[in-house]
């Protein structure tokens, strides 16, 4: 009994904590108040339901009791709050009593996801305050999530918590012109999570399953939300597809696997299959999103019967289309990438050749592997043994330097 | 309702060197601003340039330092700033954003409220 309450208190936690805090914090307009009393719902959730049972809606069980805490802490300190700042927004104001029994609980958690990610906190914060506040992760696993000390992310949350307060950052959904521009924000937010766990910065291992997970569960509860807004749609589509071939993305060794020899038989169909729905339904939208196209390029090599019978100029085409919603540097790299598969590593090394004088992209650790790739299938080895370095160099996740490594010890260059 | 200072950064060369004209038609346009967000601009204004700057510092022996010049050097300098009244940060940022601002940029800060005043 007591581990099926302990596993349905942490599966509560993983999945219903921004739910849990994002309507508390409606009730005490400050957001540390807020995060104490929900810790201290899902402690009392332990005990309580291993007496009387685990309830049908846990998310209403433990905003109950969470609301009741903060209204109780509200009633003995309502001296002190009149001189502090507290959160501002159309209508939120601490409620009755009876105003917080278990029914009709209003899911605030936008609110609390377009706090997190207002464009007036710097990104790294966003990020913090996202896997703080919204998935629920401690101070200490954020740190070790983002790779920086827990000192330095404890400043980070504290600060951002102030400047919410302080400055005066709406507890709001936005209005319908603002949403799309600040929806790109917290999308771009959800996708760091994930890019961060799908390639981690630096360490041992390639990925980070925790990221991986908590990136998607935000990429489904922003679709459930935000159903009609095409970018949900495809950052979730973009998300399933890549992760669908995690199995093959390491070889047993743990060594990295190119998508052009991994086993695709062992990608995971199902997923594969939802995200190529999800892409077609987030391309009706015009003109598409970001995450769309890139979701789209992702079901086009999901969905390829092997590297060499990809779609190739249809991958042009889509980074051709992303290059005008969306100039970057680093598409414009992967188009030159596919250049060089549908018409061979001469075009390939052209088309790198003209992205030459963009000094961010120079200084990519993927432009000089990718120049390393073309020169060494074209048979100009110094060159490609030269560009290896340089990529080795610039390069800090230990799976991928091993693979750079052992391309230069093919090429007969042992460090 | 919070009360927000809007600092106006502008690169000095971009301002001091306007033609008359120029000028006039951008004291129009501040004035166009200042009409179109009446209900929330307490007050603002112009500053002269910072050739007319002194900064007043503590000497390290707790003296009183006098220079001529602004206080940090920079090359876009505060050229002025308006006072405003805001229900949150995006009402704030959305007046911010109105401010005719040729070369240069508005930074937002909240003024801190004294308890009791």
């Amino acid at each position: 009994m007591n581990t099926t309450v302990a596993a349905a208190v942490a599966e509560a936690h993983r999945l219903q904590w921004g739910f849990v805090l994002a309507a508390t914090a409606r009730v005490t307009r400050d957001l540390d108040l807020a995060e104490e009393c929900v810790q201290d719902a899902y402690a009392q959730a332990l005990q309580q339901w291993a007496e009387d049972g685990v309830p049908s809606r846990p998310e209403a069980w433990l905003t109950t009791v969470a609301r009741r805490r903060a209204l109780d802490a509200l009633r003995r300190h309502d001296i002190f709050r009149g001189k502090l700042p507290l959160l501002v927004g159309d209508d939120v104001a601490p409620p009755a009593d009876r105003d917080i029994a278990d029914q009709d609980i209003p899911d605030d958690r936008l609110r609390l996801i377009f706090t997190c990610c207002h464009p007036s906190l710097h990104v790294d914060t966003r990020v913090g305050l996202t896997l703080r506040l919204v998935c629920g992760l401690s101070t200490a696993e954020v740190a070790r999530a983002l790779l920086v000390s827990e000192s330095t992310m404890a400043a980070r949350i504290t600060r951002g918590k102030k400047k919410i307060k302080v400055a005066g950052i709406p507890y709001r959904e936005p209005s319908p012109e603002e949403l799309p521009a600040r929806l790109d924000a917290v999308l771009d937010v959800v996708h760091l999570v994930f890019s961060t766990g799908h390639t981690a910065p630096s360490g041992e291992r390639l990925q980070r399953r925790d990221l991986i997970e908590r990136a998607l569960h935000l990429a489904r509860v922003l679709r459930e939300l935000l159903p009609a807004q095409s970018g949900t749609t495809g950052l979730l589509a973009l998300i399933v597809l890549t992760d669908a071939r995690r199995r093959t993305r390491t070889r047993p060794d743990g060594s990295l696997a190119l998508l052009s020899e991994q086993d695709r038989t062992l990608w995971h169909a199902e997923e594969i299959r939802e995200g190529v729905r999800l892409v077609r339904s987030a391309l009706r939208h015009q003109p598409p999103t970001r995450y769309a196209l890139m979701a789209a390029i992702a079901a086009e090599h999901a969905r390829a019967p092997s590297w060499e019978a990809t779609d190739w100029p249809g991958i042009i085409g889509l980074y051709d289309t992303m290059l005008e919603v969306w100039p970057s540097p680093v598409v414009a790299l992967n188009r030159a990438i596919a250049v060089g598969q549908a018409y061979g590593p001469a075009a390939g090394l052209q088309a790198l050749g003209e992205l030459s004088a963009e000094p961010q992209l120079t200084a990519y650790q993927y432009f000089a592997a990718a120049r390393a790739d073309f020169l060494r299938r074209l048979d100009r080895m110094d060159e490609a043994r030269a560009a290896y370095r340089e990529a080795l160099a610039r390069t800090e996740n230990a799976v991928e330097r091993e693979f750079l490594r052992s391309r230069l010890e093919e090429l007969g260059d042992f460090l | 309702m919070a009360e927000y200072l809007l600092l106006v950064y502008e690169s000095e060369d971009a301002t001091s060197e306007l033609e008359p004209a120029e000028d006039a038609a951008l004291v129009r346009r501040f004035q166009d601003f200042m009409r179109c967000n009446e209900g929330n601009v307490r007050r603002g204004q112009r500053l002269h340039p910072t050739s007319t700057a002194t900064s007043v510092r503590r000497d390290v022996d707790g003296g009183v330092r006098i220079s001529d010049g602004v206080f940090v050097e920079s090359k876009e300098v505060v050229a002025g700033y308006f006072l405003i009244e805001a229900e949150d940060l995006d009402e704030a940022l959305a007046v911010a954003q109105q401010i005719p601002v040729p070369d240069g940029g508005v930074e937002v800060r909240p003024i801190r409220s004294v308890p009791g005043v």
